[in-house]
């Protein structure tokens, strides 16, 4: 116990992290760098001072004054860096390798969805959906009548581009542009529903990278955060300021939920037995964990899944579909109290009133809508139904593919995959997907659109299909990891 | 080969002394003095005590910069010599520190204490009512919601607490009747000074709050003497000491900051679980302390940057705890904390939007600037002094040597100055969230030098950092010390409208009328003052030998308003001539030289009888009251004063305007009971067409306060219907206790009581 104080202390003094890292180096680069700053800001504080005669300099006197700030700002980072000080302010700041490709990955995610972002346009079907909800939007900031008129869009997705709305009210309040909330046309809501599209997109990718560590390696999630990065649904779709991103954000956290609670349930109920860990089961001797009595630890984990999956069907209630690998999760932790179920359906309802607080006291025009919903699709149990899917299975194939093409073929060999090495964490996203998938394809019209909630489980899948490639061609004799490996391994001469 | 240089031997004693944990060497100086440690030390601790105690008890009686510097001096030897003395004995070090920490604190409350009280009932800060009159209103109303989010509503949901327990004890004490007693604005004057006394002491503790966090943050994370230099340069700060007096929102937003702060410090340090994860309850308390922070100003909200730092300095797994469960927590607290926001959202976006607009475009006539950054440095430079460049040597000296602790600091007070920098209007108290970075700066600065100093033993005669320390502080801490003891001089001379009103109640008769050029709530319950913001009017209205002649013996001038006349004569003539005349005529009896307050002048007109337009000796119960005069003639509202220049009959009314009426009434006696006074307008045929029925001027002198023999002047002026019909009317006037009959009412002495017992005064004409 002292051991560990002493070194938690240590770590949160950290005084002598980096400590001399500033050394001789650092000192005689300093010189030059000093020098040529002094130089620098001597020449271009003169060209400031020439005042009015600086008519040779496109820009004049403010881009001497920018120059000069660019190349201090330059010299400093210069000099920081020679010295050490860089090294040793990034060795301070912990950030792992993995999260820093991830930051990388959002980085470069983000260049897609927000570059023309003012301007964007939604494609014409997509236009009525938008400018109901930027007109819902506009009036809940107007008003600050929260109750939404209609249920056709989700109410979580108005609370959201109300928020954004406001922000960008305060962002953009001036004299000359608006001062009153009146003022606000659902135009003006326009490119900030489209932003936080496109930031709810780079989150969905973040947590498809967590996910996936969780379930396969950080290397399995960097591929799948990748591939979701490439999707060119996803990039339509944060320039549309409906729910299709939203959604797919829900889906993703519930069975990030799901996830967590399912490997929780499955170390806690056999931890005597093995420990699963990044998707493997591990050995017998779980050191770690402790066994398998008293309280059972997963339970808060379980109505936190519970929670997100009532949120998620909040927000489409298609997505009620995850209750499907919510159950087999629970299913592993064994027979269940009814307490604990009833906990859970609590969790649950709460989750849905959170995502649709009105839904209660607007239930009749809550039926109408999901009702409207529901005869987009055909849910007969005939024979008709059957044929329906048949015929959509190849369609929606050949959609999805033209839309998609790289995440629909590694999202399928990663289900083969899968389905071949029978692993709990597999079963629990194939679960998630398969039945949301197959609701899609009883839709009357297909749409590449509507898929767009399960693309980052295809991301997970392809992720896993990627991983798996890389650790046979590691493992292979002839390959270069491999060899690296061994002669790293091997004594030197010396 | 490079050798170490060898130890002396009084050196290797030392060092293996403090090793196995035995008293430290005594410094050199005793040492070389031939002094025991201890004896001297607690002879210099005993010294600094007593100093202190004689300074702060001379500086609360008789105030002088001087001798609160010197108290700052004092205060800051007893610290430095308790430290000492802590080190000569063999005490525990706590126990001195507690000493030591507790007369810091003691400092700092006695600047804040002083003079808390200063310009009531007067409020010279234009900000306070804005936070007063919103919690005044929640508590007559009982509508919590503010209306308006100019501020967020933590701090006047605070003040509103403080104000209902302020209530709760003035109904025991008398001080109020109903929650109706609040008095509606409070913008310039306030009829209820107790509120703003109990109000800017919530201000205070949370100001004294400041020292204990500064204190904890430090401590924490640099060590006990860290700490304890913050936590006395916060004390001093003279911002923090000077806005510590006032209801705004600085000092609690610079309150809740470092509350904010402390939790993320205790954050920081919180131990990791197992599976280094970060614990959620100092995750949601650090992000609650957000949320309070946000919900006293907006721009403390920035304060959430170093909770985003805080996960990535732990090397804790899943740092998205931390952002979430701290993000979610700071919301959930500002939208529980200021709840009205979101049903009312369109306020609240109008009226934060118009903050932003006022900043950063509309500008504020003399506090504006392009170089704020500038402007902000200068005046931290002339306020706290030699503190301002050594925190900037602290903050710098905290970036290049990049411990994690201080990327914890440093975020902070660098965003903050640079958006206040960027912004067009200079307000120097929104600097007020900075100063415990920058005192925990400038003790991290002051640390690092001294450790330096006291390596130059070839310039010292000390080794012992905490002695340099000592030498450095006073140089430090005077300049700031002496700018708070200077404000708080001036805090604690009453303002001079105060100052008349106290001396005039004090040393004049109330016989005679008192006209005074203030506002009208200074003179509660004395019914012979008749203000001029009131009632009245200009005084130039009337020539002054007009005074005199209507009872006005003592006139109390606003100087600030005839100066500039005289002076200039061009500008306002008429007031010259006036005030020249009012000069020559009458007798200046006090002349109050401005300062808080404007400057004042205190006239004896002479003695002298009020002159009534139409005399009466009517009687009123059994010779309870009489009334010696009215006048009767046009008034322009309620509380308006009629007085005619000359005697004669009133012009004719139209329907809708004020009959102005004005009363002499002389308590024969003191009166029995509260009696309302009617006044009825009969038509021809005896029927009321309007009426008025209140206790004399306008319910705020009830009869029952009357004492014997005052005149009291009674405003009864009565609105005339809008549809009233041309006629003749009859104005008729009477008393009676509510619930019971009327009083008898009697044209003159010893006749007989008049009907309906009430007397008929004159017959107006309405056209």
């Amino acid at each position: 116990m002292n051991a560990e104080r002493g070194t938690q202390k240590a770590e949160l003094t950290g005084g002598e992290a980096g400590a001399g890292v500033v050394g001789r180096r650092g000192a005689s680069t300093f010189g030059v760098a000093r020098v040529a700053f002094v130089s620098a800001a001597l020449v271009l504080y003169l060209l400031w001072l020439g005042r009015g005669e600086l008519g040779w300099l496109p820009g004049g006197q403010w881009a001497a004054l920018g120059g000069w700030a660019v190349l201090a700002a330059l010299l400093l980072v210069i000099w920081l860096w020679r010295a050490g000080y860089l090294a040793r302010w990034w060795a301070v700041v912990h950030v792992a390798p993995s999260g820093a490709l991830l930051i990388v990955i959002v980085l470069i995610a983000a260049v897609p969805r927000l570059v023309a972002l003012p301007g964007a346009a939604p494609p014409p079907m997509a236009l009525a959906a938008e400018q109901e909800a930027l007109g819902e939007a506009r009036r809940m900031v107007t008003t600050g009548q929260f109750r939404p008129v209609t249920f056709a869009r989700p109410s979580a997705l108005l609370y959201l581009q109300t928020a954004s709305g406001a922000a960008a009210f305060l962002l953009g309040a001036s004299n000359d542009r608006w001062h009153d909330v009146s003022a606000m046309q659902p135009a003006d809501l326009a490119t900030p529903a489209h932003l936080l599209n496109a930031l709810l997109g780079l989150l969905t990718i973040a947590l498809v990278y967590a996910t996936s560590r969780r379930l396969y390696s950080p290397r399995a999630g960097l591929l799948a955060a990748a591939l979701l990065a490439c999707s060119p649904l996803a990039w339509r779709a944060a320039h549309v300021a409906d729910e299709s991103t939203l959604a797919a954000l829900a889906a993703m956290l519930a069975l990030w939920g799901i996830v967590d609670c399912g490997l929780r349930i499955a170390n806690w109920w056999e931890s005597r037995h093995w420990l699963f860990e990044e998707g493997t089961a591990l050995s017998r001797q779980n050191p770690q964990s402790p066994p398998a009595r008293g309280f059972p630890v997963h339970i808060p984990h379980c109505l936190v899944a519970a929670f997100l999956l009532g949120l998620a069907t909040g927000i489409r209630p298609a997505l009620l579909l995850l209750v499907a690998p919510l159950v087999l999760a629970l299913w592993w932790g064994g027979r269940m109290r009814v307490a604990i179920v009833g906990l859970l359906l609590t969790a649950g309802v709460v989750g849905f009133l959170v995502a649709a607080p009105y839904a209660l006291a607007a239930l009749p025009a809550m039926l109408d809508a999901s009702a409207s919903t529901a005869r987009g699709y055909d849910l007969r149990v005939t024979p008709g139904t059957l044929a329906l899917l048949v015929r959509h299975v190849p369609d929606g194939a050949l959609l999805f593919s033209r839309a998609e093409p790289l995440l629909a073929l590694l999202g399928s060999v990663g289900a083969l995959i899968a389905l071949l090495r029978r692993q709990r964490g597999d079963w629990l996203v194939l679960a998630a997907l398969v039945p949301g998938l197959l609701l899609v394809l009883l839709h009357r019209s297909l749409d590449a659109w509507q898929f767009i909630p399960y693309t980052p489980f295809l991301a997970l899948l392809g992720g896993l299909a990627l991983d798996t490639g890389w650790t046979s061609l590691a493992a292979h004799p002839h390959s270069t990891a491999r060899r690296k490996q061994r002669s790293r391994k091997r004594p030197s001469a010396a | 080969m490079k050798t170490l240089p060898s130890r002396t031997p009084t050196q290797a004693r030392a060092t293996s002394a403090d090793r196995l944990g035995q008293r430290p060497a005594a410094p050199l100086w005793a040492t070389l003095a031939g002094f025991q440690a201890a004896p001297v030390e607690a002879a210099l601790t005993a010294c600094a005590l007593a100093a202190l105690a004689l300074a702060i008890g001379v500086g609360v009686r008789q105030p002088g910069a001087l001798v609160l510097a010197l108290c700052a001096v004092a205060g800051v030897a007893l610290a430095v010599a308790t430290l000492m003395l802590a080190r000569a004995l063999t005490w525990p070090a706590h126990w001195w520190r507690r000493i030591v920490l507790v007369a810091i604190v003691g400092s700092g409350a006695v600047l804040r204490f002083r003079g808390l009280a200063f310009g009531l009932p007067y409020v010279p800060h234009p900000d306070e009512p804005a936070v007063v009159n919103v919690a005044q209103r929640m508590l007559r109303t009982g509508d919590l919601d503010p209306h308006h989010f100019v501020y967020p509503s933590l701090y006047i949901y605070l003040q509103a607490a403080v104000y209902a327990l302020h209530l709760g004890w003035g109904f025991t004490q008398g001080l109020y009747t109903s929650v109706n007693d609040l008095p509606q604005t409070t913008d310039i004057i306030t009829t209820a000074p107790g509120i703003y006394l109990w109000g800017r002491t919530l201000t205070v503790l949370l100001g004294i709050g400041i020292i204990l966090l500064t204190y904890g943050a430090g401590k924490r994370l640099y060590g006990p003497r860290t700490g304890l230099i913050a936590a006395l340069l916060v004390a001093f700060a003279p911002p923090l000491v000077d806005d510590g007096h006032l209801i705004t929102v600085d000092v609690p937003a610079a309150f809740f900051t470092a509350l904010a702060f402390f939790w993320l410090v205790e954050l920081y340090r919180a131990p990791l679980s197992p599976d280094r994860h970060t614990r959620w309850w100092p995750i949601v308390r650090a992000g609650i302390g957000v949320g309070l922070a946000a919900a006293t100003k907006y721009n403390a909200a920035l304060i959430v940057l170093p909770l985003a730092l805080v996960p990535l300095l732990r090397r804790a797994h899943a740092p998205w705890r931390v952002w979430l469960g701290g993000g979610l927590a700071a919301l959930a607290t500002f939208f529980l904390v200021t709840p009205f926001a979101i049903p009312e959202l369109s306020v609240f976006l109008n009226d934060t939007a118009s903050v932003i607009i006022h900043y950063k475009f509309q500008g504020h006539g003399r506090f504006e600037s392009n170089e704020n950054w500038l402007y902000y440095g200068r005046y931290l430079w002339q306020t706290f002094g030699p503190v301002w460049p050594l925190a900037l040597g602290g903050l710098l000296v905290m970036a290049l040597r990049g411990r994690r602790a201080d990327l914890l600091v440093l975020p902070f007070p660098l965003l903050y100055y640079a958006a206040l920098a960027s912004l067009w209007v200079n307000f120097t108290r929104n600097l007020m969230l900075l100063y415990p970075f920058l005192a925990l700066a400038a003790a991290v600065a002051l640390q690092t030098l001294c450790r330096w100093l006291a390596t130059l033993r070839s310039l010292l005669v000390t080794r012992h950092s905490s002695l340099v320390t000592a030498l450095v502080l006073p140089f430090l801490l005077v300049g700031p010390a002496v700018v708070a003891g200077r404000q708080d001089n001036l805090r604690v001379i009453p303002d001079t409208r105060v100052a008349a009103q106290r001396w005039m109640a004090e040393h004049l008769p109330r016989n005679d009328y008192w006209l005074v050029e203030t506002a009208p709530q200074l003179w509660p319950r004395q019914g012979n003052v008749i203000a001029t913001s009131a009632s009245f009017g200009d005084p130039a209205q009337h020539p002054p030998g007009w005074y005199p002649a209507h009872g006005f013996r003592y006139l109390l001038l606003d100087r600030g308003k005839y100066d500039p006349a005289l002076h200039s004569p061009d500008l306002r003539p008429d007031a010259a001539a006036w005030f020249q005349e009012a000069l020559a005529r009458f007798t200046l009896v006090r002349d109050l030289p401005g300062g808080i307050g404007p400057a004042l002048a205190l006239f004896d007109t002479g003695p002298g009888a009020p002159v009534m337009q139409h005399p009466s000796a009517a009687r009123f119960g059994t010779d309870e009251l009489a009334l010696a005069g009215y006048n009767l003639g046009p008034a322009t509202r309620l509380d308006d004063l009629y007085f005619p220049e000359s005697g004669g009959t009133p012009r004719g009314f139209r329907p809708g305007d004020w009959l102005g009426l004005t009363l002499l009434w002389q308590p024969l006696r003191a009166p029995s009971g509260d009696y309302q006074v009617f006044i009825h307008l009969r038509d021809a045929r005896g029927r009321t067409v309007a009426q008025r029925d209140a206790r004399p001027q306008n319910n705020t002198y009830p009869t029952d306060r009357w004492p014997a023999g005052q005149a009291v002047l009674d405003s009864a002026n009565l609105a005339l219907p809008a549809t009233l019909p041309p006629g003749q009317y009859t104005v008729v006037i009477g008393l009676y206790p509510p619930g019971q009959s009327r009083l008898a009412a009697r044209a003159a002495p010893g006749d007989a009581p008049l009907p309906n017992a009430e007397l008929p005064l004159a017959t107006i004409e309405v056209k």
